[in-house]
């Protein structure tokens, strides 16, 4: 399909040698064409539903595994596709664009805690969850947040203690997004005789075990869908094979680790935050281009077609950090780099904000109804903002390294030169 | 018992990109990219539903079009079929529905099904014939609009679909049946799906390997000529009656006019 270069703004060269992220025709054209399938059947039409009444979207979540959206990044030994973060980010632009809150349950999936399982936890850890997950029996959710260490992780108090051949675990996480439905989650913890970030690691815990209970869930100005849940965990027991990564007390190497694999979910958080703003840009330039006042055309107007010049700028920016940092996954070991990831999340965190505001704004009073999904958008990519390491941390993360004479990929950098 | 069922399929122009008709031979114009139609899909999920093939069933697509086109049967595949057999000749250029009806016969033949389905009609041509030709070419019993189709041991349960509600009919296998759209959901094809129907097998047959002579189809063969086409008439805008107290009464002798009350 020739037009294919034209249709699609990311493909720069069709052998994408520069950034393999964007090299998107073939496959990854015929998985965001399902994707799009999906998201405009069958997560559209109930957007407003899940939103509303602050529901489960039970029925995304169907299409979401009839389409094997879930377990893309899962390897096909285990029952996956085996692909990898251009992939998962490309799904969740097309499924963000019509609703957040049924994206994340893919995120969790894709960029989440089976992606730790994969990579680090025991192969009997693997065999057990890892199939369930690419068949859609359940998902996963994620439990670092405590109500004293959110920004300042290394602050939390999650602790295990030795029991026999095992351990027993008590923590109290407060910010688990869709932790009251989740099959089993990922809890971050003190392995014994930890300090600091010392000796933190993380265990997988199912949600049916004694002793685990969900306390309550936020009521959150978006993402009414998929939400976020308070989680206790008293005296559960977690077995060797439960580790996923053991904390030692003499180092913060799990943790570094850790903290590297949230890359994956940063992404996936910038690829949703991208695909809701290409939503609401969508949306706006309709508007104007039918919208008549006064005889003239909105679109016609050269301030607000300046508007639509700085959303659609900042928005293509966006894009093209978020497809430099998962096209560099593979080279960087599996996991986006952290420097480019952080500027992912960072801009398509901030445009986001900006396009989904200013396309309320075109809309004119229409575009602060809740009738109107732009309205539902700017609430859902909010709380993006903060999951995934809030947008300070992540400028923490690049400033510092930045002054310390780090950079990013690519040849315009003197990295470390004096000049 | 496992079951062998063939699924015919046409692979037309997308309706949704501007249709052209080609202005010598008035036929529509099949050079470019051709989708699976919309309303084969129906007959595509209701045999994956009465022949699941993970079940050891067999799903097999028959489709005749021009240039070694298999966009539309890759979907098919992808939502799960076995195989294709495509029919694709020069020579087949212009055929009308009973030649098209010839080559899909000569192709089903070679499958020996147990279960024959195809939609009511295509969503291109409407000509709603061929089904009914290729059952008469096999010998076969066939039954038209199906809204459900059930298979019991070696006969087939119809509901055919009638304007006053619905016959029960039931056939003995093999038997050709028509599929009215909307009666099934049809599946998306999964992500694994896609990337599976890749490599599923794809016949790809001249009309010399199915025996038949290039002067019975094609333009040569037609017994059916479109020698004219003309564009629809542009419907002509409504009456609006403003209501000065007297709407009513209007609206009733405007109804007594056209014989509605
Ligand atoms: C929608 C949503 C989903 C979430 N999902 C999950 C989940 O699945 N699992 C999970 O464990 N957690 C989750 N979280 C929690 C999230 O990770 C935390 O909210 C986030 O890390 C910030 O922590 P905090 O809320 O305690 O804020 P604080 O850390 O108290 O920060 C308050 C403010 O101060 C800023 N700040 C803090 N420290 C610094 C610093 N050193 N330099 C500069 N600024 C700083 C922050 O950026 C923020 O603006 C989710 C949150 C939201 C809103």
């Amino acid at each position: 399909m020739t037009s294919h270069a034209r249709s699609d703004p990311l493909v720069v060269s069709s052998s994408g040698d520069q950034f393999p992220g964007f090299e998107q025709d073939g496959d990854r054209a015929e998985l965001r064409a399902l994707a799009r399938a999906v998201a405009d059947r069958e997560l559209a039409p109930n957007a407003a539903r899940w939103d509303e009444n602050e529901e489960f979207p039970e029925a995304s979540w169907k299409a979401l595994v009839q389409a094997d959206l879930t377990g893309i990044t899962i390897a096909t030994q285990y029952g996956g596709s085996g692909l990898g973060d251009v992939e998962s980010a490309i799904v969740l632009e097309e499924l963000a664009r019509a609703d957040v809150s049924s994206a994340i349950l893919a995120q969790l999936s894709m960029n989440g805690p089976p992606r730790v399982i994969q990579h680090l936890g025991p192969e009997v850890l693997k065999q057990r969850w890892l199939p369930k997950v690419a068949r859609g029996e359940l998902f996963m959710s994620i439990g670092i947040t405590e109500a004293d260490a959110g920004s300042a992780v290394g602050a939390m108090r999650a602790q295990l203690t030795p029991d026999g051949d095992g351990y027993r675990l008590n923590a109290y996480k407060n910010y688990s997004t869709g932790g009251h439905r989740a099959g089993a989650t990922l809890v971050w913890c003190r392995f014994p005789g930890s300090e600091g970030t010392k000796g933190i690691g993380a265990v997988l815990i199912d949600s049916s075990a004694d002793g685990v209970s969900v306390v309550g869930t936020h009521r959150n100005m978006g993402l009414h869908g998929s939400t976020e849940a308070e989680l206790a965990y008293d005296d559960v027991w977690v077995d060797r094979d439960d580790v996923v990564i053991a904390g030692d007390p003499t180092t913060a190497d799990a943790f570094r680790t850790l903290i590297g694999h949230l890359n994956h979910e940063r992404c996936g958080n910038a690829a949703m935050c991208v695909g809701a703003a290409q939503g609401a840009l969508e949306r706006a330039v309709r508007y104007l281009n039918d919208r008549v006042t006064g005889g003239r055309r909105l679109a016609d107007l050269q301030g607000l077609q300046w508007k639509v010049a700085d959303m659609a700028t900042a928005l293509e920016g966006a894009r093209l950090l978020l497809y430099r940092a998962v096209g560099l996954s593979e080279a960087s070991g599996g996991t986006p780099p952290p420097m480019e990831s952080a500027m992912a999340k960072t801009a398509a965190n901030l445009a986001a904000k900006f396009v989904c505001d200013e396309a309320m704004q075109l809309l004119g009073g229409y575009g602060y109804s809740r009738e109107e999904p732009v309205e539902r958008a700017f609430r859902d990519i909010r709380g993006l903002c903060f999951g995934g390491g809030t947008i300070e941390i992540q400028r923490n993360y690049i400033g510092q390294n930045v002054l310390r004479g780090k950079s990013p990929a690519g040849p315009a950098w003197r990295n470390g030169e004096e000049t | 018992m496992a079951m062998n069922v063939v699924v015919c399929v046409k692979q037309i122009p997308d309706p949704a990109a501007p249709a052209s008709l080609d202005p010598v031979t008035h036929t529509l114009e099949r050079s470019g990219k051709l989708i699976l139609d919309d309303s084969d899909a129906y007959g595509v999920e209701m045999a994956l539903q009465l022949a699941p093939t993970d079940a050891g069933n067999e799903v097999t697509l028959v489709s005749m079009a021009p240039n070694g086109e298999t966009s539309g049967l890759r979907t098919a595949l992808a939502m799960g079929a076995t195989k294709a057999i495509l029919i694709s000749d020069p020579a087949l250029a212009g055929s009308d529905a009973l030649s098209t009806a010839k080559v899909l016969a000569a192709a089903i033949k070679r499958v020996e099904p147990d279960l024959v389905l195809a939609a009511t009609e295509s969503t291109d041509g409407y000509t709603g014939t061929l089904p009914v030709q290729v059952a008469e070419l096999l010998g076969l019993p066939s039954v038209t609009f199906a809204k459900s189709v059930s298979v019991d041991g070696a006969s087939v349960k119809v509901e055919r679909q009638t304007e006053a509600g619905y016959d029960e009919v039931t056939s003995p296998l093999p038997v050709v049946v028509t599929v009215t759209a909307g009666v099934v959901e049809p599946r998306y094809p999964s992500f694994k799906g896609i990337m599976a129907a890749k490599s599923k097998p794809v016949d790809v047959l001249s009309i010399a390997d199915l025996g038949i002579d290039a002067g019975q189809v094609g333009a040569a063969g037609a017994r059916q000529e479109i020698t004219d086409v003309s564009e629809a008439e542009s419907r002509s805008s409504g009456e609006i009656v403003v209501d000065e107290g007297d709407g009513a009464a209007r609206i009733v002798s405007f109804l007594e006019q056209i014989k509605v009350v």
